[in-house]
């Protein structure tokens, strides 16, 4: 690509004058005849042939290169160097597994060592090899030296076959080298060269910016389409962002966040909620209870008696605190809701409504797929108060959804420890169905009353994580909580929040 | 939940599929499937009544108005049709049993499929699979009830069973046959009693595994012996109503059984409506719905209960197939449901503007994450479940106390077997699944860690950091910790420290008020090798609360 030929600095002007006269010149010639090293010649010359003032022709080189493993054994000697010298010392060595077997190996090849009785033992040329030169390290080390000037052409037959030996043992390389063979000029350097040289700002300085010189001198321009590094940016994960997006919402709304134990008792996690201890859900085979700690105490004795009659009155029957001791990570973040209506209950009058949700992790002993996690996050708000009713948890609630876009419905469903429940959802469009949103309803008075409670208490619980699919560019649900760094710089949002 | 599965043809002898669909979602029922040939149907637990064909089927007929409830509608016929006398052995292991004989029966069509899948559906869920309830529905003609039947428990004893051709001993059934294997342990007991029903003759069946095949069942029996048993009186009677109820429907006729407990006669089923009185400003104030006494038996009527103005308030009949009626809440939902949930008219909630807060994990985890955010770090959150290997053999702490770690007794997956104690584990696996990214890679995490101290449990909220490149160092994770503990705006002190994870010498701890806190430096090659990690990594690990005060 031609630039425009004010694009220049003055040094590279003075390549295109000692040019234009059209013959072709070495790179040395060029070094002497500007005076300046190789290094800053190159850059000259390469810039100048991208603008299209000059062009290059170039040769194809090979030169051998000595490795890092190379410069090792430069230093320190050989492997089959150094065991020799350690059989000299001891006189033998018995044959073990923590021999080097490449050592042993030339060693052997060298005709160096002999083996008796299972020891190792030098024999005569190895004895005389011991502290000698070896030609393979003498042929490294000069190749090590002379590196550039060294050229393969010119090596004899046997150190040819050596340096062969050293590639395959990784001590050597073949390098290719295109250096340049002779510079002339085009015709658009001609051309250029008949406007005037002017002397450009390559790089800005400080120097440059406080002296006056950026108002004489203009700056040389780049090739804006030059591709450059990309930057990552560092970023919040996406459900942080999401669940801080859904916070703010329900924040708006006058709620405020409570927080809660993920290790709990059953007492909380299912007796206080109502649910009979011989349900299903309590079943190892759908929660992760714990073999450390086995049990937590109920703490609240009061809450415990209370509890127990409503499940002997309700459930009519036995009712063991053993089962209900029993330590496990937390189902639902009602876990949460329940212990605050013990907490909230019981207020000055003026308190009410008290407006509360928690979010974080829950727990199920789930097989993990790419739609099933065995950690997920829920969210659940409760609010208490007097005469509450359905048709106010239902406004509550398409507030919220309609906030998110969403046509909420409502259908009868049914919670243990709500009376009357109900079930949100909306119809999904992409996949012709009816999709779950959240469940709730009104606490049974059985458990407002085992909390010491006369309030009304309105629920609800949603799971988070599939709501993300709306908002985050994904293929599972796996792959939000995974991690991988290239995903985490990648992922893009659907929508903003 | 459970799914119960129909002939589309029987239901569209009655009402078409669409109709069917919308009704059975109005009272609160999700259909699973629709093929050509059948549907399914989700029943919530709360609902035991809807898995039987005749119940469902009744259900819709009451919210169609097709159907008016009556009280009088299950009458049983007169007279008690045989005795069972419940032995003494029984009674320790599993005590209750209910009973009624049914005649002029048609179980032709899928009639006797649906009765078949309904006990077996009861049995499974209401019945704790057949621990805390099962049915055994025999053939009465081919039983001998001249001298009345036992309700017995023993070690020994033998049966044809169902579908058998040679007679087996008590041992043999629990050994070998397919149902004894499967329920054998809801009985187990250390005298080896087994249940089991009898006549004179025969045992009719072993308890809750298999009937005899003597009093099999078939399309063309006109004539039943029911019995439920199991451990709580009031489940096996309730569960007796139910089905009394459905056979009635069915069109056949129920007789009772008298149940000789010893002490006692019980006598099965007893099919009675019960009374409950509604307060309807109670209901309507727990709804936000404004309806008259008139509208309020009307909406009762859909869902099945006949009702009267009883004063002010309303009686409802509760029907003796809904046993998950207990109070006045439950009918206020099943009014709601009638109403429709849809029509009720959304209603503000009225209050002073009062301001809103944060939890204050929430506002830490944003403040902390803001300034890893700035020092180019990029956020994770990973699962807190993990495993002894992660969180610890491959940190390099090969000995750890078992005794210090929140543990799971079983999982399903075996990758989760506890709670991590700490969140750089889960940052190194992220960096190890992504060693073909550019570097430097720069991640952290704010999250949940766990440990337990002699019974007391600890719940904390921890930041790691980690950051990959080929320069990684010390010195610059030094930068960054320092920067952290600054804008927490914390006193503390920088120790040498000493941790398995670390290069020793290159790790440092972070003390505050002389405790111990965190540590940070130059993860040990030993460790950067077990998560196959091939370029330096400097990383931070502090704990910002410990012991969260809920």
């Amino acid at each position: 690509m031609v630039r425009a030929p004010e694009g220049i600095s003055k040094e590279e002007s003075s390549l295109l004058s000692y040019l234009k006269d059209g013959s072709k010149r070495s790179m040395e010639e060029v070094c002497k005849a500007l005076g300046i090293d190789q290094s800053a010649a190159s850059s000259y010359v390469e810039g100048l042939e991208k603008l299209g003032y000059i062009s290059i022709q170039r040769s194809k080189q090979y030169s051998i290169k000595v490795t890092e493993e190379g410069k090792e054994d430069i230093k320190e000697g050989f492997p089959e160097e150094r065991l020799i010298g350690i059989i000299a010392k001891s006189g033998e060595l018995k044959i073990s597994g923590s021999i080097d077997s490449i050592a042993l190996g030339w060693a052997r090849k060298n005709g160096w060592i002999a083996v008796e009785n299972g020891n190792l033992k030098l024999t005569g040329s190895g004895k005389s090899a011991v502290g000698k030169g070896y030609p393979y390290r003498e042929l490294l080390g000069r190749l090590e030296n002379e590196e550039d000037r060294l050229r393969i052409e010119k090596l004899i037959r046997e150190e040819k076959d050596r340096i062969g030996e050293l590639m395959k043992r990784g001590l050597a390389e073949i390098k290719e080298r295109n250096p340049i063979s002779s510079i002339s000029i085009t015709d658009e350097g001609k051309k250029l060269l008949g406007s005037k040289a002017e002397e450009m700002i390559t790089s800005l300085s400080r120097d440059i910016i406080k002296s006056d010189i950026w108002k004489s001198r203009k700056f040389k321009s780049y090739d804006v389409s030059d591709p450059t590094e990309r930057a990552y940016p560092a970023r919040m994960h996406p459900s942080h962002r999401f669940f801080n997006y859904i916070r703010s919402v329900f924040s708006s709304m006058g709620f405020s966040e409570v927080e809660g134990p993920i290790i709990n008792n059953a007492f909380w996690n299912f007796d206080a909620l109502f649910s009979p201890q011989d349900h299903p859900t309590r079943d190892m085979q759908d929660t992760f209870f714990l073999s450390n700690p086995k049990e937590i105490d109920i703490s609240d004795l009061g809450v415990l008696s209370r509890v127990r009659r409503m499940h002997k009155k309700g459930w009519n029957g036995a009712w063991k605190e053993s089962i209900a001791k029993q330590a496990l990570l937390r189902t639902h973040n009602t876990v949460v809701s329940v212990k605050n209506i013990l907490k909230y209950g019981g207020l000055e009058e003026s308190a009410y409504p008290v407006k509360l949700f928690s979010l974080g992790k829950v727990f199920r002993n789930e097989s993990i797929d790419y739609k099933h996690l065995n950690e997920l996050n829920q969210l659940d708000g409760i609010i208490i108060g007097n005469s509450l009713t359905l048709s106010n948890l239902i406004f509550t609630m398409r507030e919220f959804y309609s906030y998110l876009g969403i046509d909420v419905k409502f259908k009868p469903s049914y919670f243990p420890f709500v009376e009357p429940g109900m079930e949100g959802y909306y119809y999904n469009k992409e996949h012709n169905d009816n999709i779950e949103l959240f469940g709730g309803g009104i606490i049974r008075k059985e458990i407002t009353k085992a909390m010491g409670t006369s309030k009304t208490v309105l629920a609800w619980g949603m799971g988070l994580d599939r709501m993300m699919f709306d908002y985050v560019e994904t293929s599972s649900l796996s792959e939000i909580y995974r991690n991988q760094v290239g995903w985490l710089r990648n992922f893009r949002y659907k929508k903003s929040m | 939940m459970a799914v119960v599965t129909f002939a589309l043809g029987d239901v569209e002898k009655r009402i078409s599929k669409e109709k069917f669909v919308e009704l059975a979602e109005r009272i609160g029922m999700e259909i699973e499937e629709i093929t050509d040939k059948d549907i399914s149907i989700d029943i919530t637990p709360n609902r035991p009544d809807l898995l039987d064909y005749n119940g469902l089927v009744r259900a819709l007929s009451y919210i169609s108005g097709k159907l008016k409830p009556d009280k009088d509608a299950y009458k049983l016929k007169e007279g008690t049709a045989l005795r069972i006398k419940v032995s003494a052995d029984v009674k320790k292991v599993r005590p209750y049993i209910a009973a009624m004989v049914v005649k002029n029966i048609d179980l032709s069509g899928n009639r006797l499929k649906y009765l078949m899948d309904f006990s077996e559906k009861l049995s499974d869920t209401y019945g704790r699979k057949r621990r805390k309830l099962a049915l055994g529905i025999h053939n009465l003609d081919r039983i001998d009830a001249s001298e009345g039947l036992v309700y017995g428990a023993s070690s020994e004893g033998r049966i044809m069973p169902l579908g058998g051709t040679k007679e087996m001993s008590f041992s043999e059934v629990m050994e070998e046959n397919r149902k004894g294997i499967q329920y054998k342990n809801t009985i187990a007991n250390k005298a080896g009693l087994v249940p089991f029903l009898s006549d004179s003759k025969n045992v009719l069946s072993v308890i809750p595994m298999i009937n005899s095949e003597i009093t099999k069942v078939t399309e063309s029996t006109r004539s039943l012996l029911v019995d439920i048993t199991g451990t709580d009186m009031k489940t096996v009677n309730d569960t007796a109503n139910i089905f009394a109820c459905s056979f009635i429907d069915m069109g056949a006729e129920v007789y009772q059984c008298e149940i000789d407990y010893g002490k006692g006669q019980v006598i099965t089923p007893s099919p009675e409506y019960r009374e409950i009185r509604m307060r309807l400003y109670k209901m309507e104030a727990s709804l936000g719905i404004n309806i008259d006494n008139a509208a309020a038996i009307e909406l009762g009527e859909k869902m099945g209960y006949p009702g009267a103005q009883y004063g002010n308030s309303v009686l409802f009949y509760v029907p003796p197939y809904r046993i998950d009626v207990l109070n006045e809440q439950d009918i206020t939902e099943d009014i709601a449901i009638s109403y429709g949930y849809n029509n009720i008219i959304p209603e503000p909630i009225f209050h002073p503007i009062a301001p809103s807060y944060p939890s204050q994990i929430t506002k830490l985890r944003d403040f902390v994450a803001n300034v890893a955010l700035g020092h180019g770090f990029i956020e994770e959150v990973n699962q807190v479940l993990t495993n002894e290997e992660t969180n610890f053999t491959s940190m390099g702490a090969s000995k750890f106390d078992k005794d210090r770690i929140i543990r799971i007794a079983y999982s399903k997956t075996e990758n989760a077997t506890m709670l991590r104690t700490d969140v750089l584990p889960s940052l190194l696996k992220s960096l190890s699944i992504s060693t073909s990214e550019p570097l430097p890679q720069k991640v952290f995490e704010v999250g949940e860690t766990f440990s337990i101290n002699s019974g007391r449990v600890f719940e904390n909220i921890s930041l790691a950091m980690a950051t990959e490149h080929s320069k990684a160092t010390f010195a610059e994770i030094k930068s960054v910790a320092e920067s952290i503990m600054g804008s927490l705006g914390l006193e503390y002190a920088i120790k040498e420290g000493k941790n398995p994870s670390f290069i020793e010498g290159r790790c440092a701890a972070i003390e505050v008020s002389g405790e111990t806190v965190g540590f940070f430096g130059e993860i040990h090659p030993a460790v950067l090798n077990n998560f196959k990690i091939e370029e330096p990594v400097a990383a931070l690990e502090l704990i910002l609360i410990k012991d969260i005060k809920y």
